[in-house]
């Protein structure tokens, strides 16, 4: 997992352990010391389908990127917004037979996304909603390079050089695809910012479509091309953790 | 707080239960390595000349030279078997030819019965196939064109005491060559020391020019020569033009002679038929023709003296005198230029192997350069190395088992001639091909039991012959990593081929060509899986 994932999940967990919260109970976020005025603000700030209006900055695991928001009713709300994660590579190592293998994933992942959130009966100063949509990813590539690992020789002669070559394998899931998850809208609501979270995940509607080249002393290798697909099939879900940092008007 | 964590841990608990359990990307994938290191590999063949197609038995090589390194088996080990008369060798990438740097190593061969040969090989940058031919004469059955004769004399007190005289026999209308000892000759061996004996094996064997068997033998890399000590004194190169050679051996318990006390009596037989390079017609008696030794273990030509041709009984002759022991040959030392190369416009899909004949100007009979394999795609270039300056004759053939490789004079009808020059100048011959649809080969064996490399596509060169035609094995080409494409096979004949694989092992498999498409995997018999499945 990269290092911005987990700042990613690290960030959201601090922020929900540090944000005031009760469940089931109304936020007390106001700052002024009388309390029968406090009770008011929150009660005036609390409730979701007041907040008819506002625009976030989305950091989590499918990228950054802006969402709107609007809520229609103390129900329903609908968002609409684009997530981009810059290219990030990880690399991974792997047995293949008695072969040891590296492979370097290179992943991009775009989408824009369209959502409905259900706010439950219950909790509902803090945002407690389900949520369920669709996304358009006009980017979901995993390009791979493997190369094996180990000393390896021919006869005599090592070959672990630029000769060797590598196997590339990109694989794309671009189209359209359904979200379904849960969050809270509320963790943090002042009168002009909020904090959401949300989890949930992305399933890929479209097969993957992969393409797989193989070069130098690894020519050949493609003939897994068709393997890789069939493994794929069970690969649809794309898990999702992201905050939400709201901007009210 | 504390129930928002737990709501939070609630939901992320519940979405876990979306995430199905996937199969590994990579499972039941085959994973190979399949290396083709050499850029330029080298196929010999070693044949008695008698019977081309029976390997001498026992056969030893020991590799040197500048590149000598860089040279390995094909299969990527230090191990230098001949198998079944055949040994295939690649130059390690690192130390492949450039440019004005060619790779160049000698082969030297030994074997029971047979004389000895060193054979210096040259590659060239752009010949990335190449064959090498070598002949191997046993004196105990010699081929074609080549005469031996042997005799045993008693000495005393190592020494001659009668006249000693050796002819090679001459078939009706072939020439041959003689040796006279005198009464009082000792014997020396190579550091100039005096041999004690009771007894001087000798040893004479003539080779005429009528037969490409005999002039298959002529020492060294075919009538090429880079280490030459002309009149003058000086280092050359060049090509010879023979009219004849011979190579005489003696020694006494073991010991090889290599020097006289006196002057021994050499006569080599001029064939005059053969037209005389210098003048343009047949030799005749006052020609001068000079005269070279060679040293089988060195390697080195150099020049003796000028040998003026007489009339003896009939025949004529050049005789002369020598105090030390050799091969010996009349020859004109022709002017080479290292490298000469050729665009081959062959019309074809994919590269091709062919045979190349060079014959220098005013020569129509013997080539200069003679079964000189090429594989070369369409409008690419082959190299050849010491090729005769000036005018050329360029034949080229289809690599068919047809034609043979190891004697030019059988050949069809070549596919493309060029005259001119190769030195200095890259010319283009256009090749007129039969139209013939290529067989294409991709090949792959599949290893069972787990093996490290489950796919395996060799890089390998093979060798062919028609079934039922007891011929020669001939290099058909180079497979690379399984892949090989050929319009030498004829659809719907029967071929026996032949791969040596892993230094010491012979592969053989007859096969009518029933397709044009062989793209087949093969399941690897387990006999053999412990040579490929590594």
């Amino acid at each position: 997992m990269t290092s911005f994932s987990r700042i990613s999940i690290s960030t959201a967990l601090i922020a929900t352990l540090c944000a005031p919260a009760v469940f089931g109970q109304e936020l007390n976020v106001a700052t002024n010391n009388n309390e029968d005025d406090e009770i008011e603000n929150v009660d005036t700030v609390a409730r979701p389908w007041q907040q008819h209006r506002s625009v976030a900055l989305l950091l989590g695991t499918a990228g950054i990127g802006a969402q709107g928001n609007i809520t229609l009713s103390k129900s329903w709300g609908i968002r609409a917004g684009f997530q981009i994660m810059p290219a990030f590579t990880i690399s991974q190592d792997d047995k293949i037979g008695r072969t040891d293998v590296e492979h370097k994933y290179k992943i991009n992942l775009a989408n824009i996304h369209v959502l409905a959130d259900y706010y439950l009966p219950f909790a509902q100063k803090i945002g407690l909603r389900v949520t369920g949509g669709l996304a358009g990813f006009v980017s979901a590539k995993a390009n791979v390079v493997s190369v094996p690992i180990g000393e390896y020789y021919y006869g005599d002669i090592p070959i672990n050089d630029e000769r060797m070559g590598e196997v590339k394998t990109k694989v794309n899931r671009s189209g359209v695809a359904a979200y379904l998850g849960a969050g809270f809208l509320n963790l943090v609501n002042t009168k002009h910012f909020g904090l959401s979270a949300d989890i949930g995940s992305y399933y890929l509607l479209p097969a993957a479509d992969v393409e797989m080249t193989a070069s130098g002393y690894l020519s050949g290798n493609e003939r897994n091309q068709e393997q890789l697909k069939e493994n794929l099939k069970g690969y649809r879900w794309l898990p999702v953790i992201q905050l939400g940092f709201h901007y009210k008007f | 707080m504390k129930r928002i964590y737990i709501a939070l841990v609630a939901v992320s608990m519940g979405s876990a239960l979306f995430f199905t359990q996937c199969k590994k990307p990579s499972q039941d994938f085959d994973f190979s390595v399949n290396a083709d290191v050499f850029d330029n590999t080298v196929a010999v063949k070693l044949y008695d000349a008698a019977t081309p197609g029976v390997a001498p038995k026992n056969v030893s090589i020991t590799i040197e030279g500048k590149s000598a390194n860089g040279v390995y088996e094909i299969s990527g080990k230090k191990l230098f078997k001949i198998v079944d008369g055949i040994i295939s060798l690649g130059i390690h990438p690192s130390m492949a030819p450039k440019e004005g740097n060619p790779v160049e190593f000698v082969i030297n061969v030994t074997a029971p019965g047979y004389l000895k040969v060193r054979m210096p090989v040259t590659v060239l940058a752009g010949q990335e196939t190449k064959m090498v031919a070598i002949s191997m004469i046993n004196t105990e059955n010699p081929p074609l064109g080549v005469t031996v004769v042997s005799e045993t004399v008693t000495l005393t007190g190592g020494a001659t005491t009668t006249p000693v005289a050796m002819g090679t026999p001459a078939a009706p209308g072939e020439v041959s060559a003689t040796v006279a000892i005198a009464p009082g000759t000792s014997f020396k061996d190579a550091a100039g020391n005096t041999i004690n004996g009771a007894s001087l094996s000798a040893t004479m064997v003539h080779f005429n020019t009528k037969h490409a068997a005999s002039l298959n033998a002529f020492p060294g890399s075919g009538f090429n020569a880079d280490d030459v000590k002309d009149a003058n004194g000086n280092i050359v190169s060049g090509m010879f033009q023979t009219a004849g050679f011979t190579n005489i051996d003696m020694d006494m318990g073991g010991t090889s002679v290599k020097e006289f006390s006196q002057p021994i009596n050499v006569g080599i037989g001029i064939d005059a038929t053969q037209t005389n390079p210098a003048t343009g017609a047949p030799f005749a008696v006052g020609d001068i023709i000079p005269i070279w030794s060679y040293q089988v273990e060195t390697g080195k030509w150099e020049y003796e003296k000028e040998g003026v041709i007489t009339n003896n009984g009939g025949n004529l002759e050049v005789a002369f005198t020598t105090t030390h022991l050799t091969y010996y040959n009349l020859a004109f030392l022709q002017n080479t230029c290292a490298e000469g190369k050729l665009n081959f416009n062959t019309g074809l899909d994919k590269a091709e192997t062919f045979l190349v004949d060079i014959f220098a100007a005013n020569e129509t009979v013997i080539p200069a350069v003679a079964g000189h394999v090429v594989q070369v795609a369409n409008g690419a270039q082959a190299a050849f190395e010491n090729v005769p300056t000036g005018e050329v004759t360029v034949k080229v053939y289809r690599n068919v088992a047809e034609n043979s490789q190891t004697n030019w004079k059988l050949r069809a009808a070549p596919v493309g001639q060029f005259t001119g020059t190769l030195c200095g100048a890259t010319p283009t011959i256009q090749l007129t091909v039969p139209v013939t649809t290529p067989i294409t080969f991709n090949i792959e064996g599949r290893c069972k039991n787990n093996a490290t490399n489950p796919v395996v596509r060799p890089s390998i060169d093979i060798w062919y012959r028609l079934t039922g035609s007891n011929a020669e094995y001939s290099m058909l080409g180079h497979v690379s990593q399984g892949m090989f494409s050929t319009t030498n096979l004829n659809y719907m004949s029967s071929y026996d081929f032949k791969v040596i694989w892993d230094g010491s092992n012979v592969f053989l498999r007859t096969k009518l060509i029933d397709s044009m498409n062989y793209q087949r995997t093969i399941d690897v018999p387990p006999a053999y899986e412990q040579y490929f499945c590594k």
